[in-house]
């Protein structure tokens, strides 16, 4: 198997564990939203979470066109691949907006929790990551 | 005299400027070691480059969460 593809399929596998977490804790969220009565933090949550893990699936495109598995004169990578950060920080400007704009639906503050919840997730694995290969030394 | 108002444009100003310039030598530094990395070890480029998948979001946080913050400082405080 040559190089570029051995990456392709690492970062692949790290990418649908993420997917897998994202889809348990959308679940989570949305099952918190129809049983208990703070909707409105739910959904905020639900929306800064869904943002969050978009701004991951835009860093994972990225770096597959860095690393030219995909050819970037596709038109959805090479925009994605052309804007990268500003996306992101365009991604967060309109979630934020939303929740200011619907404050009666969405709660703010839980936006923003919402926002850091997929970095957090990602910290939480890379500690258990590390600490298992502490346990394998 | 500044009053309220001008100081909550400061500060969202200051949150948003700071984290910037974190977050950029984050990134930094972090594609920089990539890049030796990279240098040094041709054949660990897969692992590198995921690695490099997973730290430059996690670098990228903070100055989104602090663009965020200027933002609720700026039209919700």
């Amino acid at each position: 198997m040559s190089e570029k593809a051995s990456s392709h399929l690492v970062m692949k596998s790290k990418m649908k564990f993420y997917f897998l977490i994202a889809v348990l804790t959308v679940t989570v969220l949305l099952i918190g939203f129809f049983i208990t009565p703070f909707q409105s933090i739910f959904l905020g949550l639900i929306l800064g979470f869904s943002i969050s893990f978009l701004n991951l699936w835009t860093t994972y495109r990225n770096a597959h066109i860095i690393g030219g598995i995909h050819a970037p004169s596709k038109w959805p990578s090479m925009i994605i691949a052309s804007l990268g950060f500003v996306f992101r920080i365009f991604l967060v400007i309109t979630a934020v907006w939303v929740a200011i704009q619907y404050p009666e639906r969405f709660h703010i503050l839980s936006v923003v929790i919402g926002l850091g919840l997929m970095y957090a997730i990602m910290m939480l694995d890379m500690i258990v990551k590390s600490f298992k290969a502490k346990e394998v030394k | 005299m500044m009053d309220a108002v001008g100081y909550t444009h400061l500060a969202a100003g200051l949150a948003a400027g700071f984290a910037a310039i974190g977050g950029a030598i984050g990134v930094a530094i972090i594609v920089k070691a990539v890049l030796e990395g990279v240098a040094r070890q041709p054949e660990q480029r897969g692992t590198l480059q995921t690695l490099m998948f997973i730290g430059v979001p996690l670098a990228e946080a903070v100055p989104i969460i602090a663009i965020v913050v200027s933002l609720l400082l700026l039209f919700v405080v």
